[in-house]
């Protein structure tokens, strides 16, 4: 399913996938994995991410059952 | 050439090729930057090198059986582990290639593509001029004309690279 939470988080800062990478530490790939929801990171990168984009986990990677 | 003179040769190969590789690992970092990759890619290359040591396995029993039941001798041995390790060293770059598994975040990834296209390139030279003097398909899996084989399989990989990178522009990251 693909994070559409942590693309918005990102487009609302007005960085690109490389440059949360670059400030992540990962490969950009991996950035859109993740938003692609291809890959499932750890709680340590999820909470590298949040610190990054200023949110909480929930807020980025709690999905609302349907 | 004498066996002794053999020996000196091949001895004087292993020396240079220590040389360089301790040259490679003391200039690792300045040559291609930070090689630490990132939780994905290690898993990717985690599968990768799985895939590559299956297809490795199932190379040597095919070829075993082959020739134990069948009888058929396709190669000298040495051609044979070469070819075996080449394919399985295709597959586990090309596993890390597809996935985006193959340079780390900040590695200078021209670099490595360019080192492996130049290795293939000499093998492949090398190889077709020997090829052409001799001439021979009954001689084309010995080890004679290994360099072919190799100069051909080492360039598929830097051409699954840049495949891979120019589709990944054309997708563009966002």
């Amino acid at each position: 399913m693909k994070n559409l939470k942590m693309k918005s988080a990102r487009a609302a800062l007005d960085l690109s996938q490389a440059e949360l990478a670059k400030l992540v530490g990962v490969s950009r790939q991996t950035i859109n994995a993740i938003e692609k929801g291809d890959y499932n990171p750890t709680i340590k990168l999820c909470i590298m991410i949040c610190q990054v984009l200023g949110k909480t986990l929930d807020e980025l990677f709690w999905e609302e059952e349907v | 050439m004498k066996m002794n003179e053999r020996l000196i040769v091949v001895g004087l190969f292993l020396l240079i090729y220590c040389i360089l590789f301790a040259l490679g690992l003391a200039f690792r970092k300045k040559i291609y930057g930070e090689m630490e990759y990132d939780e994905r890619q290690e898993r990717v290359r985690g599968v990768a090198y799985k895939r590559g040591f299956s297809v490795l396995l199932f190379e040597i029993i095919v070829n075993a059986a082959a020739k134990e039941m069948l009888g058929v001798d396709w190669a000298t041995p040495v051609a044979e582990m070469l070819i075996f390790m080449l394919i399985a060293i295709t597959v586990v770059s090309g596993t890390c290639i597809f996935q985006d598994a193959y340079f780390a975040p900040f590695a200078k990834g021209k670099n490595i593509v360019l080192v492996s296209a130049l290795v293939g390139a000499i093998n492949l030279f090398a190889g077709i001029k020997k090829f052409l003097n001799h001439l021979s398909f009954d001689e084309f899996h010995r080890f004679s004309n290994i360099q072919l084989v190799l100069g051909v399989g080492l360039i598929i990989v830097p051409v699954m690279a840049v495949v891979h990178e120019i589709v990944e522009e054309r997708g563009g990251g966002e």
